[in-house]
Parts: structure tokens; sequence; C-alpha cells
């Protein structure tokens, strides 16, 4: 068993529920072999409001307006969605911020 | 029917000769207004009828376009941006800047809906718009002045209050024509991109201005436009995104800033490392938590968005500045490794009061410390200043000298980015960050950012043409995988138009931050028309072939469409460490171009494409 965090934030929290301005942060235990995209498939199944935001409704691909880090890179610096997790792994979500 | 019965237009285009100082007016029929609409509209139509081949950024047949659109002055929020446009000096191309405020509102009041400056005046002069007309004047007594004390004394020569007015002008960069001079206006605004302000320099323009007046926009249906505006705020602070902007604005909060960091997209000493634990420090949260905020909303703007900042402690106390922008943040914070907020604050006001624009010069000045802390640059060409990582007081005495163009080292920097490292040499060409066009691009760490890179590199503008960053858009491609050569040159080509469109309107596009089927409501309500998303991406589709025609035939050649070796380079640190767009840009433009319609040879926008466009005219001028 692998246990992990993962730390939604800024506006993508409130899609969860969340109420506060903080993140919202889940500790989760979960086998061997399970990637990233298995995780955040996971939390859409159990949020339908996230989901919606998440997933690009036209492809069904995770929506380019949210970025994935792994402990401190970007899924797209490693193995993307099939990225393998491991014991201790981070994983954070956030809206791409951009402009100004 | 002429623009003065077209709802939501003035009616009214004013052409200032300086030459001659001589005033007259000219409309547009209906046919025309839906054709260019308004704002960036106007400037590539004046642009490319009007100053050919050959016509540099400083002679006389420049011409600097001020455009409103139909919803400048209405209801819908922040509809007081005007669009400039000139042939720019930083890639003696095109230019298209916009500015927020209130003088696309007030001009229309004044009875204009845009303004064309031509010529150069024989003296220093200022253009002052009301009640339906517009005089020249002198401004003799102005020069020299910086940028707020500009504005203060227009207004009080002329009898104005704060609000009673909108005044945009240079500051000693213009009128020192420093290549990266903009236009500021209203204290808190910016249309600067490409050297606007040098061209109003080298016009001996000093300002512009307008009277709020009394007078009011026919609209074709209030009611429906007041329902529009009502949806339109509603649906910007229903998503995460626009939520967060219409509270906090671009400089965002403290989780704002922190992600930044995590996503790889701030700068930082100069894309030398993607590491700053200090990004929390650089956000409006902070500013606003620390220091006296007071809010300063543009024309009809219900975002928390525009503040001016009092000091209340440290060694400023009591001195009131703009609240920054985001890329002022990232300019005057981690970009030249600054770490104190206060320092980022002053500096960045102090480009506003020295008409300099903040981007080119945060890039420049952070070149110049890498180079100066490898020893590549010495105290003794630096003409004594000790320009390390996070010496505001250095770059403060920098700045001013730039602006004034104040001794050897401060007049080679006054060319901007690109010029000053071909001067400085290899080791500044390696370092340096812009488009091989000539102009740095936004605030950004764009090697997590490719799209706006792309856009930025490919543009024909002088800074990115094509974003669109609000929730999901039916009419526009999906971006899903940031880092695919292939989606981002195909969404930056499908795109393309959408921007142009909103910057035609007349406001901010921060207000029409959503899906255009959304902005259209407010449109056609204000016009009676009956756009469909289509027809107005269409409208900024001809703008930027347009705008692409104008550079081609000034000599702006393809090639350059690529970013300098630093700004495409792979991070060494942080997320996207590892991650290089440099080896896909080839199959990138071959992409674009295709989707484009452009020849890949040449760039030329091929005849069908501007046939569907309505530039019969252009195919002549580009192809025979």
């Amino acid at each position: 068993m692998a246990r992990i965090r993962l730390e939604v934030l800024l506006g993508l929290s409130d899609a969860l529920g969340s109420k506060g301005s903080g993140p919202v942060v889940f500790d989760k235990e979960t086998e061997e072999g399970t990637t990233v995209g298995d995780i955040i498939k996971r939390l859409a199944a159990e949020h339908q409001a996230f989901s919606e935001i998440i997933f690009d409704t036209k492809t069904d691909k995770i929506s380019g307006q949210v970025a994935i880090v792994l402990n401190d890179r970007l899924l797209e610096a490693l193995k993307g969605l099939d990225t393998n997790i491991k014991d201790g792994d981070i994983i954070k979500l956030f809206p791409v911020v951009a402009g100004g | 029917m002429s623009s003065s019965s077209v709802y939501g237009y003035a009616g009214k285009i004013l052409r200032v000769d300086l030459t001659n100082e001589r005033i007259s007016e000219e409309v547009l029929d209906e046919a025309e207004l839906r054709k260019w609409v308004g704002g960036v509209g106007f400037g590539a139509k004046y642009l490319y009828d009007e100053v050919p081949p050959g016509v540099q950024w400083n002679d006389p047949e420049n011409r600097l376009i001020v455009g409103s659109g139909p919803l400048g002055g209405t209801r819908m929020g922040g509809s007081g941006t005007i669009s400039i446009s000139t042939k720019g000096c930083l890639t003696n191309g095109a230019t298209s800047s916009q500015a927020n405020g209130f003088m696309g509102a007030y001009m229309k009041f004044s009875g204009y809906d845009a303004i064309i400056f031509q010529g150069i005046a024989k003296r220093w002069v200022y253009l002052y718009m009301h009640d339906g007309t517009a005089e020249l004047r002198d401004a003799q007594h102005l020069v020299g002045k910086n940028t707020w004390e500009t504005e203060d004394a227009v207004k009080k020569e002329l009898g104005y209050t704060e609000q009673g007015m909108s005044v945009f002008c240079i500051g000693p960069a213009g009128e020192n024509l420093v290549k990266f001079a903009g236009v500021f206006g209203d204290k808190d605004h910016a249309a600067g991109h490409n050297g606007t302000g040098a061209v109003m320099g080298t016009k001996k323009l000093k300002a512009f201005c307008a009277a709020r007046g009394s007078a009011s926009l026919e609209v074709k249906s209030p009611g429906q436009l007041s329902k529009a505006v009502k949806s339109i705020w509603d649906n910007i602070q229903s998503n995460p995104t626009g939520r967060r902007l219409f509270d906090w604005g671009t400089g965002g909060s403290y989780e704002v800033g922190e992600q930044r960091v995590v996503a790889g997209t701030l700068p930082i000493k100069n894309y030398t490392t993607n590491l700053y634990p200090e990004s929390r420090l650089m956000t409006n949260q902070y500013a606003r938590e620390h220091w006296r905020a007071k809010w300063n909303p543009c024309w009809a703007c219900r975002m928390h968005h525009c503040h001016m900042i009092t000091f209340t402690d440290g060694p400023y106390r009591g001195q009131m500045v703009e609240e920054p922008e985001y890329e002022m943040y990232a300019a005057w914070g981690p970009l030249v490794g600054n770490t104190d907020p206060a320092e980022t604050l002053f500096l960045a006001n102090l480009l506003t009061l020295l008409g300099l624009e903040g981007n080119e010069a945060g890039f420049l000045v952070s070149m110049v410390i890498e180079l100066y802390e490898k020893g590549i640059l010495t105290q003794e060409k630096t003409e004594g200043l000790d320009l390390r990582w996070g010496n505001t007081k250095a770059m403060r005495m920098l700045l001013e000298r730039i602006a004034n163009r104040q001794g050897s080292f401060a007049n080679l920097l006054a060319e901007g980015t690109m010029r000053a490292a071909e001067a400085l040499g290899t080791e500044a060409q390696n370092c340096g960050i812009y488009t091989m066009k000539g102009h740095s691009p936004r605030g950004h760490d764009h090697r997590a950012m490719w799209r706006e890179m792309f856009d930025t590199a490919t543009s024909d503008i002088g800074t990115y043409q094509s974003g669109y960053l609000g929730p999901p858009d039916p009419e526009l491609p999906p971006l899903n995988d940031r880092f695919s050569p292939e989606e981002v040159s195909t969404n930056v080509a499908g795109v393309k138009g959408r921007r142009q469109f909103e910057d035609a309107l007349g406001t901010c596009i921060f207000c029409t931050r959503l899906p255009l089927s959304d902005v259209l409501e407010a449109f056609n309500a204000v016009t009676g028309w009956d756009f469909t998303p289509k027809e107005a991406q269409d409208v900024g589709f001809r703008a930027a072939n347009l705008m692409r025609a104008f550079n081609l035939r000034h000599g702006v050649p393809i090639d350059l469409e690529r970013p300098s070796p630093r700004w495409s380079s792979t991070p060494v640190d942080g997320p996207a460490q590892g991650i290089s767009i440099n080896e896909h840009w080839d199959s990138m433009i071959d992409n674009y171009y295709r989707l484009m319609g452009w020849d890949r040879e040449t760039g030329r926008p091929f005849p069908d494409t501007l046939k569907a466009l309505g530039l019969e005219h252009v195919i002549n001028d580009l192809w025979e």
C-alpha cells in the first residue's frame, strides 16, 4: 500500500463543496501500481461538479485549464496521467493562472 | 446609414493633422462599422490604408489610432477601454495595445469613436476633446513632467476634477523616444507595447484628454443590455478563475502567488531558476492587507481589480502608488531577484511615472543584472551602478537614466532588450528574453506556458494576440495538453480573432472573459445587430490578417517568428524541468500556417483566406 496526499487548490476546491479559502486535502491509501490518472478519476467519480470542471466535455480528457503537479514537478515533465504513484507522494491540482 | 445614426457609436472619427494643427471629422457607414467594429479593427483598417511600405515608425506619415468601440461608455463593465494602433518601433511592425480606465467612454461622450493622429507637430501639443468638439493646445509647459504630473496639470488648467476628465499622456521616456515608452492614463492604466509612447513623442504629442461631459450614448435595447450585463457579471463570478480575478485582480491572492511557482510560470532571475519562496509577498492580497488600499475601478466596472495603495510603514510611508498588475509584480519582484514587496510596488509605479512599459523594462534589466553578476558587465560599463539581483536602488537609478537617455549605457538600453543584447554581444544575446521580431514578452516563464510563447512569437502586434482565458467556449478548440506541439499551435490558430474582436469592442478583456455567445448578448443589444460568434471572430480574424499583411509589406520577415535562445531554453529546475519546446518549433509553425490559411514559404495569407474576410484589396498588394 502507498500513502499519498492529494491537494486541490484555489477555485477547484469549491467544486468539492469547500466553503473555505484554503485547499482541500485528502490523505489516501492506495494499492501498488495506481497511477495519478486513477486517483483523479476516482475523485471525479465521487464529485460531479469537480468532474465537470476537470474534464473537457468535448474530448473527455483532463482540461488544459487544470494543472497537475506531482512532488513539485508538472505531470507533463513525468509520464502524464500514467505516472505511477509511490508512498509519500503529494499531488496538487489547481486551475492554471495566466494573464495580467 | 452613417455612424452618427448607428446605435452604440458616437458617430465621428476625429482626424488630427499635427503638422498643420488641423482637425477634421469623418464618418464611417454602417457596412464599414460591421466590418471593423472599433478599437483594433479601426486601427488595422487605418494603419493598412494610410501607412504605406517605406514609412518608418518616426515618419510623419505614421499614424497613431486611438479607438473605442460600440460598447464603450455603456453600462457594460470596463467599457472605458481604448485600443492604440500604430507602426511600432520595437518590431518595426504593427501594434495594437489596450488601456483600461475611462478614456474610451469619455471620448465617445465628447463625440468621437476614434482619433487618428498623423504628422509631426512643430511644437509640443495636447488634444482636448469636449462637448462634441476638439482642439489642440500648447504643451510646452508640460514637457519634462512625469505622467501623473501631466494628468494633474492638464486637469487643473482646464478646470476639471479628478473624475471629470480622462487624460492619457507620455512621460519623459516618450519625450526622449525610448523604444519601449508607453502611453499612460487615468493614473493606473497603460497602452504600452511596441513603443506607442515613442510614436507619440516623435509626433510631439504630449497628451490627449476628454471631458466626462453630460452626453450619453443611444443603445438599441437598454433593457436587453441590462439583462446581458447582469448575466455577464454573474457568469464571471461563477467560475473559479473569473471569481479570483473579480476579488483580487491579476495580482491575486496568496494562493495564486504560490501557485505560479508550483506551475513553473513565474519568471525568476531572468529564467535562471524556477525557485522563489517569497511568491506570497508578490500579490495583491499582501499589499491590501499590509497597506491602505482604495478601490479604483474603471468605467462601469464592479471588479475589485484596480486599487491605489498608500504605504503605511517603511521608507515610503504616506506615499500613494498604483496597485501593480501581476506582470509588474513579476517584473519587479522575482524577475530581478527582489523579495521586498514595497520595493516592487515602488518600482512598478516608477515605471508608470517615467512612462516606460514594464515588461520590456523588466526583461531588459534582468538581462543586464545577469550579465553584471557574471562579470561580463563591469561597474565601469554600467556607469557606476552596482546592478546585482535585488539591488532596487541601483535599478531605480538605471530606469530613471533610461527614461532620460542619460549616459551612454542607459542610452544603449533605451533601445530595448533585443537591440541592447545585440550591442552588448553574444553573452547578452544568449541570455536576453525577447521575440526575434524585437519585443520582450509578457511577464511569465513561458517555458511552462507554450501557448502564450508561441502566440507571442508569431504575433503581428508586438505582444500576444490570440489568448482566451475564460471558461470553455464551444466555439473554440480545446487545449488539453499544454505541452503538445500540435494542440498548442492548433489552439493559437483556432482562437485567433477572438481576442481582436474583444479589443474592437471598447471593453476590458477581464469583463468579456466568457464564451463569445455571452458577450454577443450585450453587443447585439447595444448595436441592434445580429452577430453570431462566427461573424464576431471573423471581425477579429480580419484585423489580425490585415496586421499580418501590413507587417509583410513593411518588411518584417517570417524567419523572425521564433523565441530568443533563453526564452525557449529548457528549465534547469522547478516543475517544468527538462521540458523543451525548441525541437518542436518548426512543426508548430507548419501546422499554424496551414490552419491560418497562410503560405508556408512566405507567410502571406492565401488569396482565398483574404477573400473570405472581404480583404480583396489586399490580394493585389501581397500577391501581384
